[in-house]
């Protein structure tokens, strides 16, 4: 009884003071400095970011998610300060990496800047080349805000990308929270869990992370601008009355009219939903040359709107899937002319797609498989928190619940290159985050009754909720922090590694090859079309010999050797430590001598002897 | 022209026709939308022609894509 006692005492003291959010944001903020510069890049271990941060890092992240549970609990609501703690989690989640990695991570980002220096360059795609060229929105837009920098590359916005576009999000993840029909505190936690359990990591340099954005504007538009025809039967009572109600809004589902969208209604003026379908028009074919999988997503997504009455215009899904299809089709043709089998070869193995996308990946080291399983855990939870959240709340329309489920028809059409299952959750991720907070904080009104009966919250009922909220945020935010980052030994680069590939960049000749053994390495982001890079594996499996051999196979100018490759074949390749020394020593009696070195790669060139 | 074009599979899935027809279903769209939140009044017989010819237009360019794939793929 006492313990309770001083629990409430504490709960009341937490939820009621007025300067006790200021002073946990200021001391989450200096902590995270704090943490950020005690963090040695050069120390990474194997399980990646999270072995160099101390605890500061984790202290702080407990202030934050403790400010951020006593705002959302407390009476009355104070918006201004959960957005300051949302903000602040989204630093901690999402700017540790960029503050703490010298540059930024993954190697794709320097591939996407190197294609957009290309557009910048040259004022358009480079043709037969690779799949990005086809989808040339984003370059292109990318390549007018350089030259309205005044940068020669975008080399400089790549570092801190994942943050700034994930702050970018926030925007219209308020609207969608505020109008998808869930409570204010529903809403705020609903975009927490979608911040500390984002862990996909398709947030970097990236025509996808654009896509998002698009995505969640145009669904947070679509929300704020229709909302349901109120039902003309008023709710029945009785099991049996419930059911027999529940099956005629679910046959109304294939009426005509709902198709048409007259069961929404728009909730502004007809100019402003006009101007809303015009500007949603010109997003969807902003997309649509953007990325080749996000705008399915959005058709699918818009339908669920439609189907469950929060779309008033069905023209914007036809007009979105002419969009999509007409420049797959005749923008695209680079892409798919002479192997038409690269769009529909998955199409119905959706039992192929789940295992290449889940059980493939749980592999390597222990390392890689913790950070696998991690990543499995905390989206497994947030499923299951969501599927509670579903019986639980009451509402107006099952919108929620369409948007969290209907980016998993993908599946049945393609794998992705084994990853359409994670881009699946991301696009849901805000639904079903949403959901899941629903499970905590339901809305208990709405003409859609709940499945199952609510219970009336009291006052230790309340502390209960503040323990649970505390505890999820917290452990989902320490779970995505190692998830996240669990590549980054092998994804995230040295500045030596980036110097290894410039000097390559500046001395190797038109149509060079140069040989890397996997292709973690920041490289390929200038002249592109003009060195051919290869490299080898991706999966491990390859003996070291045969690794050496088929890189001498490829005749390259240079090869490079490096950290973030060492450790990829530490992590994931199953290679004991310091299997790149033998290559290496391998490589120098097989006709090549190093031309330049680093702490963190070393450059081997051929020599001229050996042609 | 139209001869031309019809020569072949392969000219036929090369021309312009998927464009235009996704144009000109684009612009029905628009048309369709616009009368309808702007509450213009349309006959019974013109809101049906309306939307025929939205729906035969989306048809008509969806099978001109299937061509395309089929021909070029």
């Amino acid at each position: 009884m006492t313990v309770i006692a001083a629990w409430q005492r504490v709960y009341s003291a937490m939820t009621r003071s007025r300067v006790g959010s200021l002073a946990l944001a200021v001391a989450a903020l200096a902590l995270w400095f704090l943490a950020v510069d005690q963090a040695n890049f050069s120390k990474m271990g194997l399980l990646g970011l999270v072995t160099i941060l101390h605890w500061p890092y984790f202290v702080g992240l407990v202030l934050v998610v403790l400010g951020f549970t006593n705002e959302l609990l407390r009476t009355p609501l104070r918006s201004r300060w959960l957005l300051v703690f949302i903000i602040i989690l989204a630093v901690y989640i999402f700017g540790t990496a960029c503050a703490v990695e010298p540059i930024a991570a993954l190697a794709d980002s320097y591939r996407h800047s190197g294609i957009l220096e290309y557009f910048f360059q040259h004022g358009g795609p480079l043709p037969h080349y690779e799949a990005d060229f086809s989808w040339p929105g984003s370059f292109s837009l990318g390549a007018v805000f350089v030259g309205f920098a005044g940068q020669a590359n975008s080399l400089g916005f790549t570092r801190y990308f994942s943050l700034f576009i994930e702050l970018m999000y926030l925007a219209p993840l308020l609207v969608i929270a505020r109008s998808v029909g869930v409570g204010r505190r529903a809403g705020w936690l609903g975009i927490a869990l979608f911040y500390v359990t984002d862990w996909i990591y398709q947030d970097y340099f990236s025509p996808q992370a654009l896509g998002y954005l698009f995505l969640l504007i145009t669904l947070a538009a679509v929300l704020a601008t229709w909302s349901p025809k109120p039902h003309p039967k008023p709710p029945l009572s009785g099991f049996w009355r419930s059911l027999r109600l529940r099956y005629h809004r679910s046959r109304a589902v294939f009426r005509v009219a709902r198709i048409e969208g007259h069961d929404a209604v728009a909730t502004g003026s007809n100019t402003q939903t006009l101007a809303v379908v015009g500007l949603l028009g010109l997003i969807t074919f902003a997309m649509a040359i953007s990325h080749e999988l996000t705008p399915y997503a959005l058709i699918l997504m818009l339908l669920g709107c439609l189907i469950t009455r929060r779309l008033g215009r069905p023209e914007l899904v036809i007009a979105a899937a002419l969009f999509v299809v007409g420049w797959l089709s005749l923008g695209a043709t680079d892409y798919w002319i002479g192997h038409l089998n690269y769009i529909f070869s998955g199409f119905g193995q959706i039992g192929s797609t789940l295992s290449s996308n889940v059980t493939g990946r749980v592999s390597g080291s222990g390392a890689h498989q913790l950070a696998a399983e991690t990543r499995i855990l905390v989206i497994g939870g947030l499923y299951l928190l969501a599927g509670v959240g579903t019986l639980r709340r009451s509402t107006d329309s099952r919108v929620l619940e369409m948007l969290a489920g209907a980016p998993f028809v993908l599946l049945v059409i393609s794998s992705y290159v084994g990853e359409g299952l994670m881009r699946v959750v991301l696009y849901a991720l805000p639904f079903t985050a949403l959901l899941a907070a629903s499970a905590i904080l339901p809305q208990v009104s709405g003409p859609i009754r709940s499945f199952v009966p609510n219970f009336r919250v009291r006052r230790h009922g309340r502390a209960a909720i503040w323990f649970l909220v505390f505890v999820i945020v917290l452990g989902s935010a320490f779970a995505t922090t190692i998830a996240r980052g669990g590549n980054d030994a092998y994804e995230s680069f040295s500045i030596g590694e980036l110097d290894a590939v410039n000097y390559v960049d500046a001395h190797v000749h038109y149509n060079d090859t140069v040989g890397l053994i996997s292709p973690y390495l920041p490289y390929n982001q200038a002249d592109v079309g003009s060195i051919n890079w290869v490299g080898l594996q991706t999966g491990g499996g390859a003996s070291l010999a045969s690794l050496r051999s088929s890189l001498i196979k490829l005749h390259p100018r240079f090869i490079i050797l490096s950290q973030s490759q060492e450790n990829w074949g530490e992590i994931v390749g199953g290679y004991p430590k310091g299997w790149e020394n033998s290559i290496f020593d391998s490589l120098l009696n097989r006709g090549f001598h190093v031309a330049a070195s680093w702490s963190t790669a070393t450059v081997l060139e051929r020599n001229t002897t050996h042609k | 022209m139209s001869g031309v074009l019809l020569a072949s599979a392969r000219s036929l899935a090369a021309s312009p026709a998927e464009l235009v027809v996704l144009v000109v279903t684009v612009v029905l769209l628009s048309i369709r939308s616009w009368t309808s939140v702007a509450k213009v009044a349309l006959t019974r017989r013109g809101t049906h022609l309306l939307t025929g010819l939205t729906v035969l237009m989306v048809v008509l360019f969806f099978l001109l894509v299937i061509f395309r794939f089929r021909t070029l793929g």
